[in-house]
């Protein structure tokens, strides 16, 4: 049925079959009954296409979100349409062009590889347990897999991936080191004249017409839609800080930037510091230690990029025995568990690490010739604590449901599915 | 009764494991026994079912409909290519208005519900119908009904693949004042316009 999905038009049984690699007796058998079933009409001289039973395949819920009790929630009870208009949701023109099908289908199974940037932080190795889980997830379809970590040095990356490229390739999947010198070019352009289908995750190449899909998330969401709840909590008016992750790294730039436009929107809500952290709680706790200490007036919020430094704040806040105030920034275990504890005003947006999975997925899409976009966004859900929406920002998960008691403070939660495994890994 | 051939069997497993994945399960072997499939294969034809794209997970491992299953859904419709690049913004309709959006088929007088996000927060509304019946056609929105409560069903076209067949985006709304009505049959509209651009763009870029 799925090879109608591209053309529409009847096809001939015989060719069908030819195409899908059943024998005839077989074939002819399933057409049948797929026929006095209706998934199957039969048209002029040996033609078919779908049929009226195929059409109950059409209703498909994308998601399963929290459903928020409304009447908890203090003053909200309206929606109105210029909510999402003050986010103004960018969407990527990327998001809706589709690499051409059958550009790199071919008969499996396939030899993917995982050229990966780095291991250096908890966020990453969630990556690779992700992409790993992904591999698991389709091993029938996955004859050889191989994975190297080039340490954030791209020579290293491209020597990595010239070496995997000689013993043969179908897919690439590349998380990219930054390359300001641009020593991936050349090997990403040998894969391409290879026809290998190249999945960027997460840090794209440099040269982004290298490649054949960019797997990744919406820092504007994350950034913006975190901003806008901080707004909407203080009524917009107040003194927010600012902590952000990696100075260099673009994820950051883009999550500051939409922050600071939805705080420039309120008009009355002041950004009285901006700092840098390492994304790490160690590097959270520091510079909001030294805020503190330098006498800065506290802040009616603290905006976080992510819980990885969010959570280092609120230790901070509590060793300083200073009222906490809402925060926002997840990916971390510990995050969620300490505003849990703390019962804080807490609004989330986790940078999915499960789009290591997705990228796998990506990849076999693209090698058994479906349409597969030149970008795909992992959706990131808004994680709140009850009681913490606001009119424009709503829960797609409460907090509660989100976070996991049994696992340790380090755990990054984004990673779903592969969480199992990484369990597995930490009790090894 | 003749004992039925292994092909309406595995027909018979298609559709037992496409009710299964309906319901919100958190464990292969929930959908495997609600499927009446025995564990000792049901698992391998769980896989199969996943990779053929007919189910995926979320990040909870909740089991949901496959991409696969909805673009057949809507090829039986007519439409074909391009179908995948349309979906993200059925995301981006809920995202921009907080309420639920889909992908759905107008056939006569009828709306067929395809892949949908529900809306949020005071937007929350129970799983939509998989199809709405109407008399005539209204200006910008249908009136219809969930869980007994009076709702508006925003509905704008991007494509067409007969004459009383098109393809279109939606979104369901509570009743809101005329100017905020307004607003959202705009938006419905603009992505309709985008779903149109991101169609003849398909394939066009490698």
């Amino acid at each position: 049925m799925s090879s109608f999905t591209e053309d529409t038009d009847a096809q001939l049984v015989s060719d069908l079959l030819r195409e899908l690699g059943i024998n005839r007796a077989t074939g002819f058998a399933l057409v049948k009954s797929l026929v006095e079933r209706g998934y199957l009409e039969r048209v002029q001289h040996g033609h078919v296409r779908l049929g009226h039973k195929a059409r109950s395949l059409l209703y498909t819920p994308l998601e399963r979100p929290a459903e928020t009790d409304v009447r908890r929630i203090k003053g909200l009870t309206k929606t109105t349409a210029s909510a999402g208009q003050l986010l103004n949701a960018k969407l990527d023109p990327d998001l809706l062009r589709t690499v051409k099908p059958n550009t790199y289908a071919r008969p499996g199974p396939w030899k993917i590889a995982f050229a990966n940037a780095s291991l250096g932080n908890a966020w990453r190795r969630a990556l690779k347990q992700s992409v790993q889980y992904g591999v698991s997830l389709h091993k029938e379809s996955v004859g050889v897999f191989r994975t190297e970590v080039a340490h954030d040095d791209a020579v290293r990356q491209a020597d990595q991936i010239k070496a995997m490229l000689a013993e043969g390739l179908d897919a690439l999947i590349v998380s990219a080191t930054p390359d300001p010198q641009g020593h991936l070019n050349a090997v990403l352009q040998q894969a391409r004249q290879k026809n290998v289908a190249i999945v960027a995750l997460d840090r794209r190449p440099r040269e982004r017409r290298l490649i054949t899909s960019f797997v990744t998330a919406s820092d504007h969401m994350i950034g913006g839609v975190s901003a806008l709840w901080i707004s909407e909590m203080l009524a917009g008016q107040g003194r927010v800080w600012m902590l952000s992750g990696l100075e260099a790294s673009s994820p950051t730039k883009r999550r500051a930037t939409s922050a600071l436009a939805m705080f420039g929107a309120f008009g009355q809500v002041e950004v009285t510091a901006h700092v840098h952290t390492n994304w790490t709680a160690q590097s959270g706790f520091d510079l909001v230690t030294s805020l503190i200490d330098k006498g800065a007036e506290p802040p009616d919020a603290v905006w976080c990029d992510s819980g990885l430094q969010g959570l280092g704040s609120v230790q901070a806040f509590e060793a300083a025995q200073l009222a906490i105030p809402p925060h926002t920034g997840g990916d971390l275990n510990g995050m969620y568990k300490r505003a849990l504890d703390l019962r804080l005003p807490h609004c989330a947006l986790d940078y999915p690490a499960a789009m290591g999975a997705l990228a796998v997925s990506v990849a076999l899409d693209l090698l058994r010739g479906r349409a597969v976009p030149r970008r795909v966004e992992a959706p990131v859900p808004v994680i709140m604590s009850r009681g913490a929406e606001t009119d424009s920002v709503r829960a797609d998960m409460y907090a509660e449901h989100h976070v996991r008691w049994d696992l340790p403070d380090v755990i990054v939660l984004s990673q779903g599915l592969a969480l199992r495994n990484s369990q597995k890994g930490d009790a090894a | 009764m003749s004992p039925k051939n292994p092909y309406d069997q595995a027909i018979d497993r298609f559709e037992a494991l496409n009710a299964a994945i309906m319901t919100p399960t958190t464990n292969a072997r929930d959908v495997i026994k609600q499927a009446g499939l025995p564990l000792s294969s049901g698992y391998r034809i769980l896989t199969q079912f996943e990779q053929r794209g007919f189910a995926k997970r979320d990040t909870a491992g909740r089991y949901l409909r496959g991409d696969v299953a909805w673009q057949i859904g809507m090829a039986a419709f007519g439409f074909g290519s391009g179908m995948a690049a349309v979906l993200p913004l059925v995301r981006y309709l809920r995202t921009q208005t907080l309420r639920t959006a889909f992908i759905g088929v107008r056939q006569r007088q009828k709306i067929h519900v395809g892949p949908f996000s529900k809306g949020r927060g005071a937007e929350f509304v129970s799983d939509p119908q998989t199809s709405y019946e109407f008399t005539s056609w209204p200006d910008d929105a249908l009136d219809i009904e969930l869980r007994g409560q009076p709702y508006r069903l925003f509905w704008a076209a991007f494509g067409q693949s007969a004459p009383d067949i098109e393809a279109g985006l939606a979104v369901i709304s509570r009743p809101v004042p005329d100017l905020e009505r307004q607003a959202v049959a705009n938006q419905v509209r603009a992505a309709a316009q985008m779903a149109m651009a991101a169609r003849a763009l398909t394939g066009e870029h490698i």
